[in-house]
């Protein structure tokens, strides 16, 4: 190639690059003052819209006169601000009826349902049948609408519609969001699932039960958590109708039924505790009878949490087998499911779990003991005190210090001259007193002796009661590590209490003592 | 004499090629990606309006999260990026500050302001660390937990919280990073859309600079005075919305900026974790991960969210910025160079047949041709064997296309993001995309060779780089 046709094609390269160049510049400097001027717009429209529908709502008249009013907002802005409007007041239970009725009137919801239904195919099966049971009176649009339609309603549009359609419930709406469900593109069936799990309607949950099914079985596109997020919303009145699931073949289908149905329940029992009277007589046996003893551990340990809300004594019963399960998240579903004051009668066998091989059991049972209230907390600590086991030990001190159980059992510890803490009598005469003392005083003898002593040193430091601290005092007197060395002399020197300082002198001549020793008898073994 | 001549004119000549195929090379795939991006990026933008993340926040389906924030001797910015994770908007969260030996105030900072208490809590390492030498906990803050270390390397440290944490998922935070109210929620979004395993997913890395901070929230975002980092937003942008949104258009990711991303935590475990023999343990890990899956032949995928935004400190000095450049650089040839045999390898798919060969001949080796080239091509019209004409054409080429593709970023900033209000800011920021290709490119160049200098001498630490928080009250610029 000669030079000359290399320089012209590098000049014309240069050419076109600084054309688009200059370009994508201009492009960025025009994008952002049309951008600003349409948000001025709009900013303009919204507070016209807002004093429009607020005169319209102060003096509610018919709807047809309400959008002969709202007729005058014409302009792109303005029709957003008014659809931004009224999908707001739509969430709003007081003005929804009112919104719906206009956005209603304005055509709104029929042209999101075309929008929607534009490309789904025509519905067949179990949609068919439902549409027909809940009235579907839909009618196409003209074959050029239709035409129009699908070249508009991209898949971002239809999603939009259906959002839109998921704000304003409407009977005309969900027959959309039905047949929406097998739309060509998986984000529009999301969207349709998503809105029909929020609107819960009982008559919608079999189709939402069909995905789930489809999807464990690789058969949709969706995701399992977002049909699960759909699934339980519903409530549990509702529940009834997942009972083919839960008796699926497909172990997988069980387990995600079994789970969804825990969900709703968890759901539940946070406003309200449950009985079994709250569940169909179907729901109950099924897992009463079934579920505890399904092959799919999977499902045991989901179940277990259902049982639980039945609070009655084939449930306690039942939860005592699940507590022994041969598979170790049986066992630590079973002792979360039984974190709970009622379950009191089985804190021996929650205490049990502590010295599960399973750390997350142990986790599990420590949890569920401190959840079951001040007598759940009672049986870790005798655990504690009496457990000759380290991982059992090791797991309760985490919990006690984690929790804040032993800041507040401290506390709670009650208040006592200090010269008393200093004798050996007064721990008789205060444990026929107060257990409480007692169970403190062990607690931080045991948490010593299995050396987990940091957050006692890391308490004497603090500003707590000067008898809990001449208490922890004489129990850490033994300790003559160099963390425990300089708290002694810390609280000797800063203390503001004389009884704590003379107290925390004497500890630290004793551990220095102890730990020159130490140093000594090691120095001597090295030789 | 005349056969030095003569080698030398054969050695630029081959050279001069060289530089044409990077120089094609290069912008071509840049350009593609641009391309790539423009497209996701917009439709992206368009599905947010009914993205449902109200639903994720509500769910009770929505996974926990660890976040995992590695600090040494922050005691700047730690308070502040705790405060900031802490206001997070996400249903189940989890923070875990590894205080990696730092001998400033980071840790007592820590204790002091969170009121945190020393407790002998229980550690089960999956992940060979270092020991902890301390946990410090406040039963009023459950969700925080701080565990303190003998100093062991970032990567050390990411793996002593990964070990900690009691999520299915962790995020990786720096400690001089400040997220956005919802940006892990943001980042959670495809995790949870997905059908597929999603093992990986990052979010976008903005400049903190000159922004307006108060109560660990970005209030006001605003330029930054200093040109140098002007440069750096430009090339953030660049780099962030069209690099990464493009490769992973292509499910090619390979990298992902350790400063905000999300692992699954199972398989970064079975991946090994952090690695200490990279200084980008950040791209090494996302590179062990591919290999994972790959060998195991399972179904993932991997994500490039861009709205979830993590505000860092850029280096606000030429040799904070030439520190942080050469450890860059080191660190990826590192990686390319330990993760060589994916490289064309169809196994991986397009990441050994495109990602991989990117990043190691135009990212890594690239600097080298640039770098050649600036000397080269002035060699090569001093020998006679470019006329002047075409030789300056050429210099003017490369530096538009440069800068078409600098003011491509702005462009996708300021059709999907507008984060910069003023349209003043605009302006600056086409101006600096203009000017950001002479004198800072060059500039650039020269610390990503001296970063492949120091490969090649075998080097294997980092320099710190020590970002300064000039945040000297709340509400004041940073």
């Amino acid at each position: 190639m000669l030079i000359e046709e290399i320089i012209s094609t590098v000049v014309g390269l240069i050419l076109i690059v600084v054309v688009l160049g200059v370009g994508l510049g201009f492009l960025s400097i025009q994008r952002r003052v049309t951008r600003t001027r349409y948000f001025r717009n709009l900013d303009a429209s919204r507070q016209q819209v807002k004093e429009l529908l607020d005169s319209i709502y102060e003096n509610p008249g018919p709807v047809k006169d309400a959008v002969q009013a709202l007729q005058v907002l014409r302009s792109s802005p303005q029709r957003r601000a008014l659809e931004e409007a009224l999908l707001r007041r739509a969430q709003d239970p007081v003005h929804f009826p009112f919104a719906r009725d206009i956005i209603k009137e304005l055509g709104w919801i029929q042209k999101w349902a075309h929008e929607l239904r534009s490309r789904a195919p025509r519905p067949k099966g179990r949609i068919a049948e439902m549409l027909v049971e809940l009235g579907d009176d839909y009618r196409r649009p003209n074959l050029l609408r239709r035409i129009v339609l699908r070249l508009q309603a991209n898949f971002v549009r239809r999603c939009k519609a259906s959002d839109k359609l998921g704000q304003v419930p409407s009977p005309e709406g969900v027959w959309a969001m039905l047949v929406g469900t097998s739309d060509p593109h998986p984000e529009v069936q999301e969207i349709c699932l998503r809105h029909l799990g929020q609107l819960a309607d009982p008559a919608t949950l079999p189709i939402l039960i069909e995905e789930l099914i489809a999807v464990v079985e690789g058969r949709s596109k969706q995701s399992v958590r977002n049909i699960k997020t759909s699934l339980v919303q519903f409530s549990l009145e509702d529940i009834g109708t997942f009972t083919a699931a839960l008796q699926h073949p497909n172990r997988r289908v069980r387990f995600f039924a079994t789970d969804i149905v825990r969900e709703i329940a968890d759901r539940h029992s946070a406003s309200a505790t449950l009985s079994k009277n709250d569940f169909s007589p179907d729901i109950y046996r099924l897992f009463t009878e079934k579920f505890h003893l399904d092959e799919s551990p999977d499902v045991r340990a989901r179940a277990a949490v259902v049982i639980s809300h039945f609070h009655d004594d084939l449930s306690a019963a039942l939860l005592r087998k699940l507590l022994e399960d041969e598979a170790w998240f049986v066992r630590m579903h079973a002792t979360r499911a039984a974190a709970h004051k009622l379950y009191l009668p089985l804190a021996a066998e929650v205490v049990q779990r502590l010295t599960d091989q399973n750390w997350l059991v142990r986790e599990a049972a420590s949890k569920a003991l401190i959840q079951m209230g001040d007598l759940g907390a009672d049986f870790i600590l005798e655990a504690f005190i009496h457990s000759q086991d380290h991982y059992t030990n090791e797991q309760i001190c985490e919990e006690l210090q984690r929790s804040g159980l032993l800041v507040t059992m401290l506390d709670n510890i009650p208040s006592m001259g200090a010269s008393a803490v200093l004798k050996d009598s007064a721990l008789v005469e205060r444990s026929v007193e107060d257990e409480r003392y007692t169970l403190a005083l062990l607690v931080v003898r045991k948490m010593v002796a299995t050396g987990k002593i940091t957050m006692l040193l890391m308490l004497l430091r603090g500003p707590i009661r000067s008898d809990i601290k001449l208490l922890l005092l004489r129990e850490l007197m033994g300790s003559y590590t160099p963390e425990s060395l300089e708290t002694f002399e810390v609280c000797a020197e800063t203390d503001p209490d004389p009884n704590v300082r003379t107290t925390a002198l004497y500890a630290f001549q004793t551990a220095l003592e102890r730990a020159t020793a130490a140093a000594m008898a090691a120095e001597g073994a090295e030789k | 004499m005349e056969s030095l001549r003569d080698l030398v004119i054969f050695v630029t000549n081959i050279f001069n090629n060289i530089i044409v195929l990077y120089f094609f090379l290069a912008n071509g795939s840049y350009t593609v990606l641009m391309v790539i991006s423009f497209v996701h990026v917009w439709l992206y933008q368009m599905k947010v309006g009914y993205a449902g993340l109200q639903e994720v926040r509500e769910s009770p389906v929505t996974p926990p999260v660890s976040v995992i924030v590695p600090a040494f001797n922050e005691e700047a910015s730690i308070i502040l990026t705790v405060e900031s994770l802490l206001g997070m908007d996400y249903p189940a969260i989890e923070i875990i500050v590894v205080d990696d030996g730092s001998t400033d105030q980071t840790l007592t900072k820590l204790v002091e302001h969170f009121q945190l208490i020393r407790m002998d809590l229980i550690c089960r390492p999956r992940l060979p660390c270092t020991p902890p030498s301390a946990f410090y906990h406040n039963p009023h803050i459950p969700s925080l937990t701080v565990v303190s270390k003998p100093n062991g390397g970032k990567p050390d440290a990411l793996n002593v919280g990964i070990n900690v944490s009691r999520s299915p998922y962790f995020c990786t935070i720096d400690a001089d990073c400040v997220l956005e109210k919802d940006s892990l929620l943001r980042l959670m979004y495809p995790v949870i859309q997905s059908s597929t395993n999603t093992v990986i997913s990052a979010g976008i890395v903005r400049i903190l600079n000159g922004c307006v901070v108060k109560n660990g929230e970005v209030t006001e975002i605003r330029l930054p005075e200093r040109a140098i980092e002007k440069f750096q937003i430009v090339e953030y942008l660049r780099s962030f919305l069209f690099g990464r949104t493009g490769w992973n258009m292509l499910q090619a990711t390979f990298i992902a900026s350790g400063a905000f991303c999300i692992f699954h935590k199972e398989t970064a475990i079975e991946a090994g974790g952090f690695g200490h023999d990279t200084v980008t343990e950040d791209i090494d890990v996302v590179a062990s991960v591919h290999r994972l899956m790959r060998a195991k032949k399972r179904k993932y995928r991997t994500s490039f969210t861009t709205d979830p935004v993590c505000w860092t400190i850029c280096p606000h000095t030429r040799e904070l910025l030439g520190k942080q450049r050469r450890r860059w650089q080191l660190g990826l040839i590192q990686t390319v160079m330990k993760h060589n045999d994916m490289l064309f390898n169809y196994k991986f798919g397009t990441l050994g047949l495109l990602s991989l060969p990117f990043q190691t001949f135009i990212e890594g080796f690239g600097c080298l041709v640039e770098f050649g080239g600036y000397i080269l091509i002035p060699l090569s019209f001093l020998l006679g064997l470019t006329p002047l004409d075409l030789f300056l054409l050429f210099v003017l080429l490369a530096f538009v296309y440069g800068t078409f593709l600098s003011v491509g970023g702005v462009l996708l900033e300021e059709i999907t993001f507008r984060r910069y209000p003023k349209m003043m800011d605009l302006l600056r920021l086409l101006a600096y995309a203009a000017f950001e290709n002479f004198g800072y490119r060059q500039m650039i160049v020269l610390y990503r060779v001296q970063g492949f200098v120091q490969y090649l001498r075998g080097e294997k630490s980092w320099e710190l780089v020590r970002h300064t928080v000039r945040t000297g009250t709340e509400g004041t610029p940073a």
